[in-house]
C-alpha cells in the first residue's frame, strides 16, 4: 500500500500529465523542422509572446490528417491545394501565407542524368527517366512529395510504374529521404532550407533550381474552435499573428545557414 | 495427569498416480504415543503415505486425525520435515519468522529464536540459510516444523547422511515432543534408530502395509517373509 | 571511416562540457524509462507470479499468449495507443497525446509482457522447489506470491533489466505518441533519429555512444548486485 502511494506521488509530480495553458501543438512538416526554422524563430517568439510552441513534425499528410483530428492547435505546412482544402471543408477560418522558399534538384556532382544541360525542370525529370537514373521520392504526401508529383505529370511520366526500379519512394521525412539519396547515388527534389542546412551531403549539390513550378509557398492556419473545440484558439492566434507581423516577417528573413537565406517572408501578400 | 492422545486413523487409502497404483487399501489406526517409525525397501511407498497424510497427494479414501477427517483444518496443526530441507533464500532467522509470523504467533521473533536455541542454531542466526552444512539445514527445518507447535509431525528420514551431532540433537529433541504428546511418525532405514527412539513400526512394501506391530515384537518375529528379509539386510523381491 | 573518431570526439565533448540539451534529454529518458518500468514491475511481477503458481486450465494459453507479446513491434503499439490517445479517439479528453506520460504508457505495454513471462519463468522453477513446503504449511497463494517475488529477487533483477533494455532503446512507439518533441518529448533514441535525418551523423552517434555508456553501466551494476547476492549465498 505505501509504495503505490510512494508511486502515485513521484508519477504525479514528475509528469507532464497535460500541455501547460500557455503552449500550443503545432503539427507541421520534416522539411521545415529539419532546416531549423523553428530551432531558429520559437526562442525569439518565446521572448516576444511568452508562448511555448510544440512542435510536431510529421509527413504534410499527416500533418493535415492530426489537425483534422483535433490533435494540435495549429497547422503549418506547405502544399497549397490541400491548405485550400482544408479551410473550405472548416478546419481552418483562414489560409495565411507566411513565406516562401523553392525546391531544388539535387544530384551527384558527375551528375548521369546531365540535368545541368537541361533548359526547365520538366526536362530534367525526363532525363532521369529516359536514363533511368535512380530517383529518390518522398512518397510520403508531403508538399515536397505533392510538388514531385506535379512534376512527373508535367512531364508525361508515370514514375509509380517504376517504383522498385529507378524510382524509389522512401515514405520518410525530407532529411530521411537525402541520406537515401545520397547513399545510392540517385537523385532527390528537396526544399532548399532542408538542403542547405543538411549536414551529410558528400558530393551531392544543386543541379537544377530556379524554374517557376518549383515555388514552396508556407502557410499557418487556426485550427477551427467549431471543429475543434479544445483547441487554445487565444494562444494560436498569438502565433499566427506574430508570424504574420512585421516583427515575425522579419525574423523570418533573418535566418540564415551559412550565409544563406532559407526563407521569404510574403505575408503581406495575404 | 491429562495426556492428549493424538491418533491418526487411515481407512481404505488408496493412492493411484499416472495410472500406477502407488498405495494399496492402506487400513491402520495409529494410537501409540510415542515415535511411530514407518520402514521399507526403496519405492514401498513410504513417503508417498506420508505425503499423503500431510494433504500433498489426491488420495481415495478417509484418513482421520482424532477423529476429523483430512482438511486443510488438520494440516494446519500437522508439520512435515522433508527428506531434502527446503529452505527460503534468507537468512536462518527469517526462515522460521517467515512461518511464525505468517501464523499469527505471539512474540513471534522471540519465540523465532527460542526454537533456533532449541536446535542448537543460535550462533547462526543472521547467516544466509543455504550456507549451512547438511545437518544444519536439517535442525533448521525442525525448529520451522516446530514453531506452529503441530499435534502431528512427519519426518522423511530426517538424519541420513547426517553428522552425528545434528542426529543426536534431533533424536533428543523427538523423543521430547513425544512425550509431551506430539505424535510423531518418522520415515527411517536405520534399524539401530528404530530400536533406539520407536515404539511401533509400520513395514511396508509393494504400496501396501505388510507389518504393523510394536518395535520389540517386530525386530523379535517377523510376520512376514518381506519383513525378513528387511530385517536380516537381504534385497527383497 | 572517420564518422566514427568524429563521434566520440563529440561524445566526450558533450559529456565533460555537461551539454545542457544532452542533460535534457538524457534526464527525461531515464525519466520515462524508469517510470515505465516501475509501472510494469508493479503490474508484471505480480503478473507473473500468480500464472507461476496458478494451476487452471487456461493458464498455459495465457501463458503463451504473454510470450508472443513480448514481441510486438514497438511501432504497432505506439499507432494504437496514438488512436486511442488522440482527441478524436476515446482517451482524447485526457489531452495526453504528445506529453511524457503517453510515452510511458506506450513504453509499459511494450515492458508489461517481457516483465511477466520472464518472472513467470523463473517463479515457475521456484514454485517446484517450494510448492510442497507452502502447501505443507498452508500458506495462502497470494502470500506465498510475495515470498516468491522476494526469494526470487537477484533472479528478478535481470528480468528488470531485460526491461530496462527494450525501454531505454525503443524509438518506434515513443516517436509516434510523443512527437519528439524539442524540451518535451525528447528522448536519446528520438534525438538520435532526429539528428541522422538531419544528415548530423557524427551528433547522432555521439549520442548513441552515450545511450551505449548508459546501458552498460546499468548492466554492470546489475551484474554487481548479483555478485553481491551469490557471495551470500542468496542466488
Amino acid at each position: 500500500m505505501k509504495i503505490t502511494m510512494l508511486i502515485l506521488f513521484i508519477f504525479c509530480c514528475l509528469n507532464n500529465l497535460a500541455h501547460s495553458k500557455d503552449s500550443i501543438i503545432v503539427q507541421s512538416t520534416t522539411s521545415t523542422k529539419n532546416s531549423g526554422f523553428y530551432d531558429f524563430i520559437l526562442p525569439k517568439l518565446k521572448k516576444d509572446t511568452g508562448i511555448n510552441i510544440h512542435v510536431v513534425a510529421v509527413g504534410t499528410g499527416a500533418a493535415i490528417k492530426n489537425a483534422m483530428n483535433c490533435d494540435g492547435d495549429v497547422l503549418l505546412v506547405h502544399s497549397p491545394k490541400r491548405e485550400i482544402k482544408f479551410v473550405n471543408d472548416g478546419f481552418s477560418k483562414k489560409r495565411n501565407k507566411i513565406m516562401y522558399n523553392d525546391f531544388v534538384l539535387v544530384g551527384p556532382s558527375i551528375d548521369p542524368a546531365k540535368v545541368t544541360e537541361q533548359k526547365n525542370v520538366i526536362g530534367a525529370f525526363k532525363e532521369i527517366a529516359k536514363n533511368k537514373i535512380l530517383f529518390a521520392s518522398r512518397g510520403d504526401n508531403s508538399g515536397t512529395h505533392s510538388k514531385e508529383k506535379i512534376i512527373w505529370e508535367k512531364s508525361g511520366i508515370v514514375s509509380q510504374l517504376y517504383s522498385g526500379k529507378w524510382y524509389r519512394e522512401t515514405g520518410s521525412g525530407m532529411g530521411t529521404t537525402i541520406n537515401v539519396a545520397i547513399g545510392m547515388g540517385g537523385y532527390t527534389l528537396a526544399d532548399r532550407a532542408t538542403w542547405i542546412k543538411f549536414a551529410n551531403k558528400r558530393d551531392f549539390k544543386v543541379l537544377f533550381q530556379g524554374d517557376e513550378i518549383l515555388f514552396n509557398q508556407y502557410a499557418v492556419m487556426l485550427i477551427s474552435k467549431s471543429k475543434c473545440p479544445t483547441v487554445k484558439s487565444e494562444t494560436g492566434k498569438k502565433f499566427v499573428d506574430w508570424l504574420i507581423s512585421n516583427r515575425g516577417q522579419k525574423t523570418i528573413n533573418s535566418y540564415k545557414v551559412k550565409g544563406k537565406q532559407l526563407f521569404f517572408g510574403n505575408a503581406n501578400n495575404n | 495427569m491429562f495426556e492428549k492422545k493424538n491418533i491418526i486413523e487411515i481407512i481404505d487409502l488408496d493412492l493411484a498416480k499416472q495410472s500406477e497404483l502407488i498405495l494399496r487399501k492402506i487400513n491402520i489406526n495409529i494410537k501409540s504415543s510415542g515415535i511411530t517409525f514407518i520402514v521399507g525397501p526403496n519405492g514401498a511407498g513410504k513417503t508417498q503415505l506420508v505425503r499423503s497424510l500431510n494433504g500433498l497427494e489426491k488420495i481415495k479414501g478417509s484418513v482421520k486425525f482424532n477423529n476429523e477427517e483430512l482438511s486443510k483444518k488438520t494440516i494446519l496443526n500437522q508439520s512435515f520435515v522433508f527428506q531434502e530441507p527446503i529452505l527460503l533464500k534468507r537468512s536462518v532467522l527469517e526462515n522460521v519468522i517467515f512461518f511464525t509470523k505468517y501464523r499469527k504467533i505471539k512474540n513471534y521473533i522471540k519465540k523465532s529464536k527460542e526454537l533456533l536455541k532449541l536446535v542448537k542454531l543460535e550462533k547462526f542466526m543472521d547467516k544466509p540459510a543455504l550456507t549451512l552444512s547438511g545437518g544444519e539445514k536439517q535442525r533448521l527445518a525442525l525448529a520451522r516444523a516446530l514453531s506452529t507447535t503441530p499435534d502431528f509431525l512427519f519426518l522423511d528420514e530426517p538424519t541420513a547422511h547426517l553428522d552425528a551431532l545434528s542426529t543426536n540433537i534431533i533424536e533428543k529433541i523427538l523423543l521430547k515432543i513425544s512425550k509431551n504428546g506430539t505424535k510423531v511418525l518418522f520415515i527411517s532405514h536405520d534399524i539401530n534408530q528404530v530400536k533406539r527412539l520407536g515404539e511401533d513400526i509400520i513395514f511396508m512394501h509393494k504400496g501396501k502395509v505388510q507389518e504393523f506391530n510394536k518395535v520389540k515384537s517386530f525386530f523379535k518375529r517377523q510376520k512376514s517373509i518381506y519383513a525378513k528379509s528387511f530385517v536380516e539386510g537381504k534385497i527383497i523381491i | 571511416m572517420d564518422v566514427f573518431g568524429d563521434a566520440f570526439a563529440k561524445s566526450f565533448n558533450l559529456i565533460f562540457s555537461f551539454d545542457k540539451d544532452l542533460i535534457e534529454i538524457l534526464y527525461l529518458s531515464a525519466k520515462v524509462s524508469f517510470l515505465s518500468l516501475l509501472i510494469s514491475c508493479i503490474i508484471g511481477f505480480p503478473l507473473g507470479a500468480f500464472l507461476a503458481i496458478s494451476k487452471f486450465p487456461l493458464r498455459n494459453v495465457i501463458i503463451g499468449f504473454l510470450n508472443s507479446l513480448m514481441g510486438l513491434p514497438p511501432v504497432v503499439v505506439g499507432l494504437i495507443v496514438y488512436l486511442y490517445l488522440s482527441r478524436s479517439g476515446p482517451f482524447g479528453f485526457l489531452g495526453l497525446l504528445y506529453t511524457p506520460t503517453a510515452m510511458i504508457i506506450a513504453q509499459s505495454i511494450l515492458i508489461i509482457p517481457i516483465i511477466g513471462s520472464l518472472s513467470c519463468q523463473i517463479l515457475e522453477d521456484l514454485d517446484r522447489e517450494y510448492k510442497d513446503l507452502f502447501r505443507s504449511f498452508v500458506v495462502k497463494p497470494t502470500h506465498a506470491m510475495s515470498a516468491y517475488l522476494y526469494d526470487a529477487r537477484y533472479s528478478l533483477f535481470t528480468v528488470i533489466l531485460a526491461g530496462f533494455g527494450r525501454a531505454v532503446s525503443e524509438v518506434g512507439a515513443v516517436i509516434i505518441v510523443g512527437g519528439n518533441i524539442d524540451h518535451l518529448t525528447r528522448v536519446m533514441t528520438t534525438a538520435i533519429a532526429l539528428e541522422t535525418s538531419k544528415g548530423e551523423l557524427s551528433l547522432a552517434m555521439a549520442l548513441g555512444i552515450i545511450l551505449l555508456l548508459v546501458s552498460l553501466s546499468v548492466n554492470f551494476f546489475v551484474v554487481w548486485i548479483k555478485y553481491l547476492g551469490k557471495a551470500k549465498g542468496y542466488v
